[in-house]
């Protein structure tokens, strides 16, 4: 077997930490833990760090794959916890961020809203169309609004503990609790049901479903109902040149502070010895000893996979058994031949639905049928520079489980997909005609192509479904079943989507951190 | 009113610790052998390495073998016509690699690639005149994007082929037939003399049986017993056998002259760019007759080229891959053309020559990353290989 010989000889055989995967939160975990000195290998079997942050290029198009819109970086004047974060790591030197000034699109038969970032806007908006239902729908707005201040706060006390931070934030803990408190265990939908009666109000409110995975029925209000507020409040973000150029961004960042970034080069396995890790063996047979592992694979496989399976204690298996595989995602991505204004495809984020039943399109997602909603991102004009001028470039996604996907004989795999996505593409010709005929390029991405890429259990893009008792802080925590080793990524806390992930990987350096104050060994 | 909704929450509580119980009864998402079930057809669908074992040599033209392989590490996955394989050779002592269009249909138990052997190749005469049966190969899956995608082509192709060219729409053609034609294919295909044809007879033979299937073969040095087209695939040519134009997609492949002949042609026809696929088969032939290439570099030009610790001479006209594999120096490959980015590099200091067929990412451009198979030293450069 011809593989690339070791290209560089100097490899430290031992480090601190060696961090399993470079997807955001492998790279966040990764970035952080150098920042803090110690010395860090980072491994990825993909031969581009990111994870699903990153792009791909087909011709003269490149193509975002996954970020639709990032929350988390506040607005210019309060800029959210996340994006201090970044800027003081020294990741968005790098950067540019680009704003958005809606925040989406709704289409349902009988209505085309187009929701503004603010929640004045937003809510005069849904009060203008659903005029029988304002006062409800006030009701439920404020309530949002105040959830998600209070998941600011505690956002901001993850990410800023320190002198007087530490105190203030302290204080204002009693007035910042009582809606985490209170809806701790809350769906989303209960809450959303209590105030809005209309169901076509519903329908738009719940439209970010999509970016959870779990119909309101199900959707921890928590966590659902916080991306909705930050995302209103504060407004979605893009990032120029795709979410790859913030994924290179940490690793740039990461190999200035002295970290080691290995590409095509996986984890085969974690080594253990008297319950504790001991290091790594990588996919090329070096071994690296290091006494805390970071996996940003998922829990599952890196405990099924990459660990010996009695190594693994049995509490492990109890507390993931009611953890159930989150939705992977059906994707369409479309390199299209004409200017995006000439094809209407002016707004970033169009949710194209079929009908007001948010339930039943989720039941759709369980079976290998066209989706009940579309969710169309058209990327070209916000980020221009990721196409030819006079193309653009879009991406129609939708939520959808892996299993079926599974039971596809090999052969009739591009028959099965062709099948969904010819159907979306129908949807979105009839609400911007010409795109079929302007396609010069269309890839069609499924649950087995992100499997095939991420490696994570059924390709699952924000984990473990976020039902209330798997959401936030009752999520799988960053501290594994070994002494010494952490998991980042959306299968674990606080939860799936790009600013948890960073989030999550933050928080396994914060406990890489607490279990050896000093680092070991300077890179 | 609060009071109610206080009990609501709190029975929300209840609810969702029920539900998690219920959960863990059922719990059956994690077993191990779910992800096994998974990780095989994911393996099944996009294997990242075949072993394959030559099972025929068959000699198609003078200068042309088809190798037809078998595989040996399980069955041959689903592709599409189109699709590549990245073939893995030891030749001299430099471990290397080539990508091959599959001239096979899918579905067949035998996996088919047809070489012509090229003047001063280095891996092709190899492959042409050194393969015999039982000799084994490592490959790539099955990869590309050079494909009839019937999402946005419709059913009316134009196929232009030229020379060796011939071999990803072999693969089509053969499908189709076994498909009962779903598509009406016009195949022209180019040629020098009538020697050079590769699969002619078969052709022939499937294009008399088929009314679906248009054969137009054009020989561009035909001798007098020649009774079919003379000349070139020009915008004349492609005009007078395909007639009307609209709704058509286009797919070319051959050598770089032909397709940029092609490529004039449909332009003049007025085919818009979009109905126009082409594919790529390695880096450019002659990179110095390339648009952007400095008029300072000239033939023969060499630059130090180094890795780490190593340095050496490579010269400016052959793609930085082939020089560092010559010296031991092995990148993971897929497309050898620029485009997959498989063998992603970072460009320390220096400057390369890139054609426009190598598709590097925006954010990777800005960040100093080169595709090493489609890039060129045009000054002393220092490399990391990843």
């Amino acid at each position: 077997m011809v593989r690339p010989t070791a290209l560089e000889e100097d490899v430290s055989e031992s480090c601190d930490v060696v961090v399993v995967g470079a997807g955001l939160g492998g790279l966040s975990a990764a970035t952080w833990l150098a920042s803090k000195g110690r010395a860090v290998v980072l491994l990825e079997r993909h031969n581009v760090p990111g994870g699903y942050a990153t792009s791909f290029v087909r011709g003269r198009y490149e193509f975002e794959v996954s970020l639709h819109e990032m929350s988390g970086m506040g607005t210019e004047q309060n800029p959210g916890p996340l994006l201090r974060h970044l800027e003081e790591l020294g990741v968005t030197d790098h950067v540019e961020l680009v704003r958005l000034d809606t925040v989406y699109r709704s289409i349902f038969p009988g209505v085309d809203l187009t929701m503004p970032v603010g929640f004045e806007g937003y809510t005069d908006v849904l009060c203008q169309a659903f005029p029988g239902d304002a006062d409800g729908i006030r009701r439920f707005m404020r309530r949002i609004r105040a959830l998600g201040r209070e998941i600011e706060h505690f956002n901001r006390m993850l990410y800023w503990t320190r002198g007087w931070d530490t105190v203030g934030h302290a204080l204002r803990v009693p007035f910042n609790t009582w809606n985490i408190a209170r809806y701790a265990l809350t769906t989303f939908g209960t809450v959303l049901r209590r105030d809005v009666k209309d169901p076509g109000a519903r329908a738009v409110v719940s439209q970010f479903w999509g970016y959870i995975g779990l119909p309101p029925s199900r959707a921890a209000h928590l966590f659902l109902g916080g991306i909705i507020a930050t995302f209103i409040g504060n407004g979605p973000y893009h990032v120029r040149g795709g979410s790859q150029a913030l994924s290179s961004a940490f690793a740039r960042r990461f190999e200035q502070l002295g970290g080691e970034l290995r590409l095509n080069c996986g984890a085969r396995s974690i080594t253990t010895a008297n319950g504790r890790v001991t290091g790594v063996i990588t996919d090329r047979g070096e071994e690296l000893r290091a006494e805390h592992v970071v996996s940003n694979l998922d829990p599952v496989s890196t405990c099924r996979e990459l660990i010996e399976a009695d190594r693994v204690p049995r509490r492990f298996w109890r507390g993931q058994r009611s953890n159930r595989t989150g939705v992977s995602s059906f994707g369409v991505y479309m390199g299209l031949a004409r200017p995006a204004e000439e094809l209407g495809l002016t707004d970033h984020a169009v949710f194209i639905n079929e009908s007001l039943d948010t339930e039943e399109h989720f039941a759709k997602c369980r079976r290998l049928e066209p989706p009940g909603v579309v969710a169309l991102t058209s990327y070209t004009p916000a980020l221009p520079e990721m196409t030819e001028p006079g193309t653009c470039m879009a991406m129609a996604a939708t939520a959808m489980y892996a299993e079926p996907w599974f039971d596809v004989r090999p052969e009739r795999y591009v028959e099965t997909k062709n099948r969904i996505a010819a159907d979306m593409l129908d949807r979105i010709e009839e609400v911007f005609p010409g795109v079929r005929a302007a396609a010069e390029v269309v890839e069609v991405a499924t649950p087995v192509t992100n499997m095939r890429y991420g490696g994570q259990i059924g390709g699952a893009i924000y984990g473990t479904e976020q039902v209330p008792t798997n959401s936030i802080l009752y999520r799988t925590p960053q501290r594994g079943p070994l002494k010494g080793l952490f998991f980042a990524g959306s299968f674990t806390q606080p939860g799936g989507g790009f600013e948890p992930a960073m989030t999550s990987g933050k928080l396994a350096g914060d406990c890489v951190l607490a279990a050896s104050p000093r680092a070991i060994r300077r890179a | 009113m609060l009071v109610m909704d206080l009990l609501e929450d709190l029975g929300s509580f209840v609810r969702a610790v029920r539900d998690q119980r219920a959960d863990r009864r059922a719990g059956v998402d994690l077993a191990g052998e779910e992800l096994g079930r998974q990780r095989r057809l994911v393996e099944a669908l996009h294997p990242p390495r075949m072993q394959l074992r030559v099972a025929e040599v068959i000699e198609e033209t003078a200068s042309a073998r088809t190798l037809r392989f078998e595989r040996t590490d399980g069955p041959l996955p689903p592709f599409r016509p189109g699709a590549y394989v990245n073939l893995f050779v030891e030749l001299e002592g430099v471990r290397t690699s080539r990508p091959y269009s599959i001239s096979s249909a899918p579905g067949e138990a035998w996996l088919d690639i047809t070489v012509r052997e090229k003047q001063a190749g280095f891996v092709s005469p190899h492959l042409v005149r050194g393969v015999a049966v039982g000799d084994r190969f490592e490959s790539t899956g099955p990869l590309g994007h050079f494909r009839h995608e019937p999402l946005i082509h419709g059913e009316r192709l134009v196929l232009l082929a030229g020379g060796c060219g011939i071999t990803p729409f072999m693969s089509l053609v053969r499908d189709q037939r076994r498909r009962g034609w779903p598509l009406q294919v016009t195949l022209l295909y180019g040629s020098r003399t009538a020697d050079d044809v590769i699969f002619g007879e078969e052709l022939r033979a499937i294009a008399a049986e088929a009314d679906r299937l248009t054969l137009v073969e054009v020989l561009s040095e035909a001798d007098d017993a020649w009774t079919g087209a003379h000349g070139l695939l020009d915008a004349r040519r492609i005009g007078a056998e395909v007639g009307d134009l609209d709704g058509r997609t286009f797919f070319v492949c051959g050598p770089a002259p032909m397709m940029d002949l092609c490529r004039e042609a449909l332009a003049e026809l007025g085919v818009p760019e979009h109905r126009v696929v082409e594919e790529l088969h390695g880096p450019p032939d002659d990179v110095r007759r390339q648009d952007g290439w400095p008029d300072d570099v000239g033939p023969g030009a060499t630059f130090a080229v180094t890795v780490g610790d190593r340095t050496f001479e490579a010269p400016a006209d052959e793609p930085l891959m082939n020089s560092l594999e010559r010296h031991g120096l092995v990148l993971p490959a897929e497309c050898r053309s620029g485009e997959c980015s498989a063998c992603r590099a970072r460009l320390l200091s220096g400057r390369v020559f890139a054609p426009p067929q190598a598709r590097v990412r925006w954010s990777d451009l800005a960040g100093g990353r080169i595709h090493p198979c489609a890039s060129y030293p045009v000054s002393d450069v220092e490399l990391r290989l990843q």
